[in-house]
């Protein structure tokens, strides 16, 4: 049977060089990229296949040609000898795979291995010599720090799990590799400590693994989704980081990674709510100071979804709760706005969302320039002409400002902000009462894996206690020895 | 999934400030807040004895409710005392949600329809629900140290009007109505009765039991405290004294802190309700799930399996219901709901129907059983 791009995993190759070369090419349907050349080793006909761009120039010649060049096997040596010799004399590269099925031979092919076919052989060899374009290891943008390392993950899968490697020098650190996506047959690396992690727990992520059934997987977000719990709550139970020192520190607790090829962002599994509030700097400064910014992370995280709701349902429904002079002013600021409070907030906030949207998408310095105008120009002149009060602008304003103090918790603040708003403005405290404890349910009925999003607040497990709103000295945390699994409450095993 | 001691603990004791809450004690000259201190304290105690036969249930059968320990004894038997219990689960919702609605109507919004806000915290409290005793629980945990949190400001509040010469006790004109306040007590303490469900989701009971007892005494007792010596003779003239503490409590920003009284309430109740719902949606599965096919149940598009799946919306559907004849003020409806929250069938409740439980012997072993036991989420299991 001929091999097509349809079909050609499981077909052997065969014996005659040019039938092989003729099947790749017809798998590949002749694609540009493909690159091959027919050479003589020890006296046989020869023939190498390489993906252009994908392996190194500089590598290929000192390493690879010429050692194969001068190989000389004698005049009675048969094919099979020479694919022997490149397997155990030849020490040509550390990531050597001999293989027979077009399957295999393709996805090294397209993952930038150099592949050797030997007229007679009934078996090719796959050399790794990748040697492709990829970003230097930069500083995360999205999670910078202070006094903490300063490398970030990468796009290319191997080099990420050498970053984790160089903090982790232990055996128990394991990495198991699977490929995804029936397309693009993405590389997935799932990583571990094998002395922390509850085995049943990385089973049943092999388990959800195996259930992913797409086409492509380009980012970490792709499998996420497969990843979450029974309960899919608004808040995100699953986290992804750029940074290795915090993937390390994750392991350490009993986690398991997730390293996506194509993608700097590596998934955290199980991720707990409280941990939005935490970040890597908090390990390097004085405990008394992390322990003041982590309130001030909780309150913000309160102001940015709360705020504006309350104002409203304060200012609607219960004056009695403000001080008679705040109240005049207040009043005599909503005196001349011509909307009703809770409409004018919900104008406002979409408003300051139009304008961020449209700062983040446009050239950093044209962004510049929309919020500059966005901000002072249109926000000063909506006040001016009296369409929009001062004190619910402002309001809004610190809301928005202390959501940038949480950004993981970004997407669910902005749909909680305009919903709070809503039901101040409907029933006051009370609807925002309910909507509070409606939101806090959500966030305690989220779990993955066995272990509640809200541990270990709720069921409270004291022995974690000091680095939640609090960050205790180092002293006083390596004694913890905290490992995920034993946060899930009421002693309950980490759910498969 | 079960949950531990402290989950059952903070969440039968969330039920219970719900019902002091919005509770109006009678008080006059003769029968001071000052009682209500210690028939709390004789009360707990009787609570304590009358317990013990649901702690003998779950050392008996670990992971069994009495609807399911009843099946042990026979179908028709089982079908009776659910019943029972899903009677007093009904009458109980209803009385807490509407005087829920009352108070905050009567505190709050004057004007708007205690019906509509009825609706809107059983909606949320049906939500509430369907995230099961897991979710129940710990939301509780988060909603009771919002609470604590809540009792500690208002004493620092109050402090300069603490006057304890307000709290006297004279034991020749007050020892008559101590027997009306142990009453008042254990009328309000109903929710152990919630027990006879949550059995086979607690761990360690025992531990649960005895924290949730000391833990409503200590926290009825400082409520009343300062009730006594803040508001003293006062308390007589308003309809709800823990209530009115808010109103007296002054801080130099907020003119008020009743309506962040009203925002730890709305929290608690939002549990109490949940919880309820939860009960009731609990014995509505051992009604309609039978133990062959209670996963295919759900699956099924026939009427069982409609009821099986949105058993946790239809039971607040008919809290609604049953909410509506009260806000029409159907008096000898009110008044049939109270009796059957009343001390006697709590009495029932507690102690006769898990004493004759645990004598009976069952005539149908376990294997023929035909209740459905619920998972976490109160959906049944496959046996």
């Amino acid at each position: 049977m001929k091999p097509d791009a349809g079909n050609y995993e499981n077909i052997k190759i065969s014996t005659s060089l040019s039938e092989n070369i003729q099947n790749i090419k017809n798998i590949l349907d002749g694609s540009c990229d493909l690159l091959f050349n027919e050479v003589i080793i020890s006296g046989h006909k020869a023939a190498y296949l390489t993906c252009e761009a994908m392996v190194s120039t500089s590598l290929l010649p000192e390493l690879v040609f010429h050692p194969l060049m001068n190989l000389n096997l004698g005049a009675n040596s048969g094919p099979n000898k020479v694919i022997e010799a490149m397997n155990s004399t030849l020490i040509i590269c550390t990531e050597k795979a001999n293989e027979n099925k077009y399957g295999n031979i393709i996805i090294r092919l397209l993952s930038g291995f150099i592949i050797f076919f030997v007229d007679g052989a009934d078996q090719a060899v796959a050399i790794g010599a990748q040697g492709f374009e990829k970003r230097g290891i930069d500083e995360p943008s999205s999670e910078i720090n202070l006094n903490g390392s300063h490398e970030g993950f990468v796009e290319t899968i191997r080099v990420n799990m050498s970053l984790i490697r160089r903090k982790m020098k232990t055996p128990y650190l394991k990495f198991e590799m699977f490929k995804l996506g029936s397309k693009s047959k993405t590389d997935i690396c799932l990583a571990y400590l094998r002395d922390r992690v509850s085995m049943k727990m990385i089973n049943s992520i092999k388990k959800k693994l195996e259930k992913t059934d797409l086409e492509t997987i380009l980012s970490s977000g792709y499998i996420e989704p497969f990843l979450e719990g029974k309960r899919r709550g608004i808040f995100p139970n699953i986290s992804t980081t750029e940074r290795p020192d915090k993937i390390c520190s994750k392991l350490i607790e009993g986690r398991a990674a997730l390293i996506v090829d194509g993608t700097p962002f590596v998934i955290i599994i199980p991720y707990l709510f409280a941990e939005n509030f935490q970040t890597i700097d908090d390990y390097s400064q004085k405990p008394y100071y992390v322990t003041f910014i982590r309130i001030v992370k909780y309150a913000a995280f309160l102001i940015s979804m709360l705020l504006p709701g309350v104002y409203v349902g304060i200012a609607n429904f219960h004056p009695e709760l403000i001080n008679s002079t705040l109240l005049i002013n207040l009043a005599e600021s909503e005196n001349g706005v011509p909307f009703p409070l809770a409409l004018e907030a919900i104008v406002v906030l979409i408003a300051y969302e139009l304008i961020r949207e449209a700062g983040l998408r446009l050239p950093k310095a044209v962004g510049g320039t929309v919020s500059i105008i966005g901000g002072f120009i249109i926000g000063d002149a909506a006040v001016q002409s009296g369409l929009i009060s001062t004190p619910l602008l402002i309001a809004v304003a610190f809301a928005a400002t202390a959501a940038f103090v949480i950004p993981n918790l970004y997407q669910p603040i902005t749909i909680f902000r305009m919903l709070f708003v809503v039901a101040g403005g409907l029933g006051g405290l009370y609807a925002i009462a309910l909507l509070f404890a409606v939101v806090i349910m959500n966030v305690c009925s989220m779990e993955d894996f066995g272990i509640p999003a809200t541990a270990p607040i709720s069921p409270l497990t004291l022995k974690s206690m000091s680095d939640i709103f609090t960050r205790a000295g180092f002293q006083k945390l390596q004694k913890r020895n905290i490992l995920i699994s034993n946060l899930n409450g009421a002693d309950n095993e980490v759910e498969e | 999934m079960k949950i531990s001691w402290g989950q059952t603990f903070v969440i039968l004791l969330s039920a219970r400030l719900f019902a002091l809450m919005t509770c109006t004690p009678v008080t006059s000259d003769k029968n001071p807040l000052t009682v209500y201190m210690i028939g709390a304290l004789i009360s707990t105690a009787i609570q304590a004895a009358l317990v013990i036969p649901f702690l003998f249930l779950k050392n008996k059968f670990p992971d069994k409710s009495v609807t399911e320990i009843a099946s042990l004894k026979g179908r028709f038997f089982s079908f009776i005392i659910s019943i029972i219990y899903f009677v007093f689960f009904f009458s109980s919702a209803i009385i807490s949600v509407t005087r829920f609605e009352k108070f905050v109507g009567g505190a709050f919004f004057e004007k708007s329809s205690m019906l509509i806000g009825t609706f809107i915290l059983i909606a949320s409290a049906v939500y509430g629900s369907y995230s099961g005793i897991q979710g129940i629980a710990r939301t509780s945990g988060i909603i009771f140290a919002l609470f604590c949190f809540y009792i500690i400001l208002q004493p620092l509040s109050d402090l300069n009007s603490v006057n304890f010469l307000n709290l006297t006790f004279r034991a020749d004109l007050y020892s008559g109505s101590i027997l009306t306040a142990v009453m008042d007590d254990f009328s309000q303490s109903s929710q152990i009765i919630l027990l006879a469900v949550l059995l086979p989701y607690l761990k360690n009971l025992n531990k649960g039991i005895a924290g949730y007892l000391i833990g409503k005494l200590v926290a009825v007792e400082i409520i009343l405290f300062f009730a006594v010596t803040i508001l003293g003779g006062y308390v007589s003239l308003v309809d709800y004294p823990f209530f009115s503490l808010a109103g007296f409590a002054v801080n130099s920003n907020f003119e008020r802190l009743d309506a962040i009284y009203i925002f730890v309430w709305v929290l608690i109740s939002f549990v109490n309700t949940s919880l309820l719902i939860f009960a009731l949606s609990n014995i509505i599965n051992s009604f309609f799930c039978e133990s062959k096919s209670c996963q295919q149940h759900r699956k099924k598009k026939n009427i069982r399996g409609f009821l099986c799946k949105f058993r946790n919306s239809i039971a607040g559907l008919i809290i609604l219901l049953g909410s509506v004849p009260v806000f029409m003020k159907f008096a000898v409806y009110e008044d049939i709901l109270k009796a059957i929250t009343g001390i006697i069938p709590m009495i029932v409740l507690i102690l006769i129907i898990p004493g004759i439980l645990l004598l009976i012997r069952g005539e149908n072993n376990e294997n023929k059983n035909n209740s459905c036991p619920a998972n976490d989420n109160g959906s049944p299991q496959r046996l």
